[in-house]
């Protein structure tokens, strides 16, 4: 891509001041997510640091708040920014290794079905339309009913088992467009291999169809991450997550000590909501043809 | 057209058979069925040998799945008379069998089919309403994209995709069961102190509706199926499950009908039927708006799985007492059989109404009638 192409990109970019600001918040997650140890007032599951008696305690701006518990504990104590910050941990980890994994199953077969042909093609498709009415949410929520193991691995798993499906079909598509075009004959008459086509030429040329399932994907495992914990079937107790702090929240909720639950709540809306809004941004300007808004 | 349906339809059962098997597999290999069924006591080696014996599990593996199999369809049984002659019509079929719920020592089945009608009068609705909102509001905006509506519209649909239902769920129960209660209503507005002692004793909302937080209400029995749609109590604990429902649902729904609006707006077809001088009723309610629906049928019919996972969502929320809430319950309590019959029968009902999806598509859709 030319220099001055990625220039206007990043203008265009800078045009939009609710990509600019989705960009930044989500940014802000991402690196408080990261740096948490450094940020947070207290490790929120290290059962030592937690003290009982600071249970239940409002925001700091509200009548018996107090530091340094900004947005208020739990009723175990718990600062409720620092759990916030941990749970985003696990939250981008499921989101980033599921989408990772999906995105590599998918362009493997996406690329060998759409290449090959054949057999190959025709399994995948019958796959495909086998598979997508399930919707990965339902398949997610069986698997981990069915599961003996709760964590953090068994949530990617069951989110990925057919979540890379949506990857398959996308590659499959831009791969057979790819392949009839005339460069793709000319290496092939230079006698390159299938393996060299296949990732050298083809692969650079359905990037950006695949970038577009993949930035909206991140808020969809997010979402489907937190709707399992939330439900008691996805990460365990102890290992923090947005859907399990809001789940522990519901029963606080009801009497009104309502940021155990509002202030996680509004982190997972704020940060899928963000991700969401580049990826409109994103289709809009590398899809041109559905950029119909 | 037959050949198509036809193919769909060989489809759909060949998927329903794979999904027996993997439900077979996990029922007959991950569970122990003979110590769950002596209810975690203490058996002999003969006895255990015995009870084998009698479920079958000596047989070879293809046998005990067929046996399976042919239990979950139905037994079929001859209907006999008083005097010991076959009766009209000859042959009726059992219930299909699940096994017994390890938790409640009852028929899976029975137990599915009596939390049923909880979940299909919130399912339905959510959906029927949903989906007609989301067309609307999205022809709307596609119509007239700059008006305030329409960009409501655009924003709140971004919100509904976005907001996973839980949350949705959450936050109504916070505006119309938390705040009526505690904060608006009920409670002198503290912290408001700068305000004219006249002022403080002020309930500004009082008029502020409190909704039921859980269960279904008020139901009215019609023969075994209990409904809460005939009672204003019923319809009343019905609102926030169902908005909670179906957000997801408005969002997707007013999006793809606005986009497909977009572009059929802007085809020759459509230039021809305004030119024609047609009215626009029958421009966009007739011509446009079919081909937009080919997508939104699309979706529809692959929206069938969401509906059921984010009901079991919403059922967990509003403690409604459905076949979600059964699930959950059983997945905590490693009821084997019931989370088994509850993946067979919601791949059962999503493959079937696919079925219909498809029919409507070919209704929709006349270069598929004619392949």
């Amino acid at each position: 891509m030319s220099e001055q192409k990625q220039n206007t990109r990043w203008k265009r970019f800078l045009a939009s001041p609710i990509t600019v600001f989705s960009a930044v918040i989500v940014l802000l997650f991402v690196l408080g997510a990261i740096f948490a140890p450094f940020i947070t007032p207290q490790n929120p599951f290290n059962l030592a640091e937690l003290n009982l008696r600071d249970g239940k305690i409002p925001p700091l701006w509200q009548e018996g708040g107090k530091l340094p518990y900004i947005l208020g504990t739990d009723k175990q104590g718990r600062d409720v920014f620092s759990a916030i910050l941990y749970g985003l941990r696990i939250s981008l980890l499921v989101s980033v290794s599921t989408v990772l994994i999906s995105m590599l199953v998918g362009i493997m077969a996406g690329l060998w079905a759409g290449f090959y042909g054949k057999w190959v093609d025709a399994a995948l498709m019958r796959l495909a339309d086998v598979v997508f009415p399930f919707s990965t949410t339902l398949t997610a929520i069986f698997f981990m009913g069915l599961s003996e193991e709760k964590g953090v691995v068994p949530v990617i798993v069951a989110i990925s088992i057919i979540n890379w499906v949506r990857y398959a079909r996308t590659s499959r598509g831009s791969t057979l467009a790819i392949k009839s075009e005339e460069f793709i004959s000319a290496i092939q008459a230079q006698g390159a291999g299938i393996f060299r086509i296949m990732f050298r030429h083809v692969l650079p040329n359905i990037v950006q169809p695949l970038m577009v399932v993949a930035a909206v994907d991140f808020a969809v495992v997010i979402v489907l991450e937190s709707t399992l914990s939330f439900l008691g079937i996805g990460v365990p107790v102890t290992q923090p997550s947005l859907g399990m702090m809001i789940s522990q929240g519901k029963d606080q909720f009801l009497a009104n000590q309502w940021w155990m639950l509002i202030f996680p709540g509004l982190a997972l809306v704020l940060l899928t909501m963000g991700i969401n809004l580049i990826g409109d941004w994103l289709r809009d300007e590398l899809d041109p043809r559905a950029s119909s808004s | 057209m037959l050949g198509y349906l036809s193919r769909r339809f060989l489809q759909s059962i060949v998927v329903l058979l794979i999904v027996s098997f993997v439900c077979f597999v996990v029922f007959q290999f991950l569970g122990d069925p003979i110590r769950a069924n002596f209810g975690g006591q203490d058996f002999t080696a003969e006895q255990a040998e015995l009870f084998e014996r009698q479920l079958g599990l000596d047989q070879p593996f293809y046998i005990q799945y067929g046996l399976w199999l042919y239990r979950v369809i139905g037994e079929p049984s001859f209907n006999y008379d008083e005097m010991g002659n076959l009766a009209f019509p000859f042959i009726h079929f059992e219930q299909p069998n699940f096994g017994k719920s390890f938790r409640q020592r009852l028929p899976v089945f029975a137990l599915i089919m009596s939390r049923l009608p909880a979940t299909i009068e919130l399912a339905t609705l959510a959906l029927v309403i949903s989906t007609l909102m989301g067309i609307l509001l999205g022809m709307w905006s596609a119509l007239r994209p700059n008006s305030l509506l329409s960009r409501a519209t655009m924003v709140t649909s971004l919100l509904g995709i976005s907001t996973p239902t839980f949350v949705v769920g959450l936050m109504l129960l916070w505006f119309f069961a938390v705040l009526p209660l505690d904060f608006w209503v009920w409670k002198p507005l503290t912290g408001w102190g700068w305000l004219p002692v006249e002022f403080q004793d002020w309930r500004p909302l009082s008029w502020w509706p409190q909704l039921p937080t859980f269960g279904r209400g008020e139901t009215v029995d019609l023969g075994g199926w209990k409904s809460g749609i005939f009672t204003l109590d019923g319809w009343i604990h019905l609102i926030m499950p169902v908005i909670t429902l179906g957000m997801f649902q408005v969002g997707v729904m007013a999006r793809l009908t606005r986009s497909g609006m977009f572009d059929a707006l802007s085809q020759d077809y459509v230039r021809t039927a305004w030119a024609k001088g047609l009215s626009s009723f029958k421009v966009i309610g007739k011509h446009a708006l079919r081909n937009v629906l080919i997508p939104v049928v699309t979706i529809l019919g692959l929206s069938y799985g969401e509906l059921i996972a984010f009901s079991i969502v919403t059922e967990s929320v509003f403690a409604w007492p459905g076949v979600g809430r059964l699930l959950l319950d059983a997945v905590n309590s490693a009821d084997q059989p019931m989370v088994v019959a509850y993946i067979f029968l919601s791949a059962f009902v999503i493959l079937s109404l696919n079925l219909m999806v498809d029919v409507a598509y070919l209704y929709l859709n006349p270069r598929i009638r004619y392949e």
